[in-house]
């Protein structure tokens, strides 16, 4: 600014390049002979006003400028910090909900043991139903103790791993013994929330014809529960795939029947459990007739079938059975 | 920043915005009903878009979200930047504004509500955040006037 003021006052008048200079020859125009032309002290200090006011209006503007960025940057600031606190909360308080239903003591023992043993003759009354597992060519085979294995994946949280679980522990119930079943439910806030189950996260399994491998792989809330082991990895890494499973890749309930079938997802629609207990599931399915009857034990039938398939029809009372047949008969 | 890279940038922004909506869109309405979980209960994109915070007045989020970018690429072509009527300018900011309050009620929902996350979700979360950035400098730059002129320092 002082050497936009001190520059023409060091300039004379008519040899500059300014607009003093231009404004002296115009004075002397042959045209105008008469017009005198302003002191030239007079015409330096508007032009040298004028380009003041300028500068105080430019430096106005920048600082309106300034504060209006730093206006904005507050406010980006501002969003960037809620999203961080919300961010901050969530990962510090986590989800802390417990399973809604949860069956101890003598209502599990009623509860597991009416599911394990439902009789032959009420399976028999019900027709396989529910979604089929796809079948495998060329897999690779899963075997515990050389026997033939069934893979589930799943976790506690998952409402269709919930519904999954019911005719599983039916199906491989005929085929050998649960011990250490427990209950829980699936998330309070996904799709159809609080659906009372087993988990397989303390159960143990034994048969003489086949073997369950299961990896509950989060608890309720979606917190990780168990790993699976290397060859579990390979098989979900690698066959829990839409080409293979119809379904989304990665997704669960994951079924690998020792690489003849797979299949993810729940394969009946687990609405027919809404709102009940486990007591009330399990009191509900010692008859053939009844929504969750048909939907849990037509699905468990399908199941039966398809481990007959891996045990190569034994126990022959199973895979004989109008429950198994009926099953094998929509294959 | 000059007029140039901001007009650009926004406009990049609001065109990716607007895809990633078509597809949250068709997804809304295209999906059947998978009888499964994704492997983690946390990234469910099926879950946060079927939710009930998934609609606000029986519109779904995935329709609002398509309609702020439709306006938003309007409001961002080099047309309506060199705009002489202020009322685009301040449509535009307010616009943004609106999209950025609307991003934190559906983080807060994602998070605490639904308790689950869609990666979809958060990367029109974050298209909306920058675009957000972009509008809201312009607007302290050049005020509520025609961005198409060179910055001044």
């Amino acid at each position: 600014m002082p050497q936009s003021r001190g520059r023409p006052s060091s300039k004379r008048p008519g040899k500059g390049s300014g607009g003093a200079g231009r404004n002296s020859r115009a004075g002397a125009s042959p045209d105008r002979p008469n017009a005198k032309p302003p002191p030239p002290d007079s015409r330096r200090g508007a032009a040298a006003a004028g380009k003041a006011r300028a500068a105080r209006e430019a430096a106005r503007q920048r600082a309106e400028r300034t504060q209006r960025l730093k206006i904005i940057g507050i406010a980006v600031a501002a969003v960037a910090v809620v999203v961080a606190v919300l961010v901050i909360v969530k990962v510090t308080t986590g989800n802390k909900g417990t399973p809604k239903h949860v069956a101890t003591g003598s209502t599990l023992s009623k509860v597991v043991n009416l599911t394990t043993t439902i009789p032959s003759a009420t399976l028999d009354g019900v027709p396989a139903s529910g979604d089929k597992p796809k079948p495998l060519r060329g897999a690779q085979p899963l075997t515990t103790d050389g026997k033939p294995a069934l893979l589930y994946a799943g976790a506690e949280f998952c409402p269709y791993c919930a519904a999954q679980r019911w005719p599983l522990v039916i199906a491989l119930s005929r085929f050998g013994t649960f011990t250490g079943l427990q209950t829980t439910s699936s998330s309070s806030t996904d799709a159809l929330p609080d659906t009372a189950t087993f988990t397989f996260l303390h159960a143990k399994y034994s048969s003489r014809y086949l073997a369950f491998q299961s990896v509950e792989l989060s608890d309720h809330n979606g917190k990780k529960l168990q790993s699976p082991t290397k060859q579990q990895g390979e098989l979900l890494s690698t066959y829990d795939l839409q080409k293979y499973t119809g379904g989304e890749n990665g997704s669960i309930p994951f079924l690998y029947y020792d690489g003849k079938f797979v299949s993810s997802g729940a394969t009946y629609d687990g609405n027919v459990l809404q709102g009940k207990s486990q007591l009330q599931i399990a009191t509900a399915i010692q008859k053939p007739d009844g929504k969750i009857s048909k939907a849990v034990l037509g699905a468990a039938n399908t199941l039966t079938a398809q481990l007959c398939t891996l045990t190569k029809g034994q126990p022959a009372r199973v895979c004989t059975s109008a429950a198994a047949t009926s099953g094998a008969g929509k294959q | 920043m000059n007029a140039a890279a901001v007009r650009a940038a926004s406009l990049v922004l609001a065109v990716l915005g607007l895809g990633l909506s078509v597809y949250l869109t068709i997804e809304h309405y295209s999906s059947g009903t998978t009888l499964a979980c994704p492997a983690t209960s946390t990234v469910n994109c099926a879950k946060v878009t079927t939710s009930p915070e998934s609609k606000i007045l029986g519109i779904p989020v995935a329709v609002l979200g398509l309609l702020f970018f439709i306006a938003m690429v309007g409001l961002t072509l080099p047309v309506s930047w060199r705009a002489r009527n202020a009322i685009v300018h301040q449509v535009r900011v307010a616009s943004a504004s609106a999209g950025i309050v609307f991003v934190l009620w559906l983080i807060y929902a994602e998070l605490f509500r639904i308790n689950a996350i869609c990666l979809w979700c958060t990367g029109v979360h974050i298209v909306t955040f920058l675009l957000f950035c972009v509008v809201a400098y312009a607007a302290a730059y050049w005020g509520f006037g025609p961005a198409d002129e060179p910055a001044q320092s």
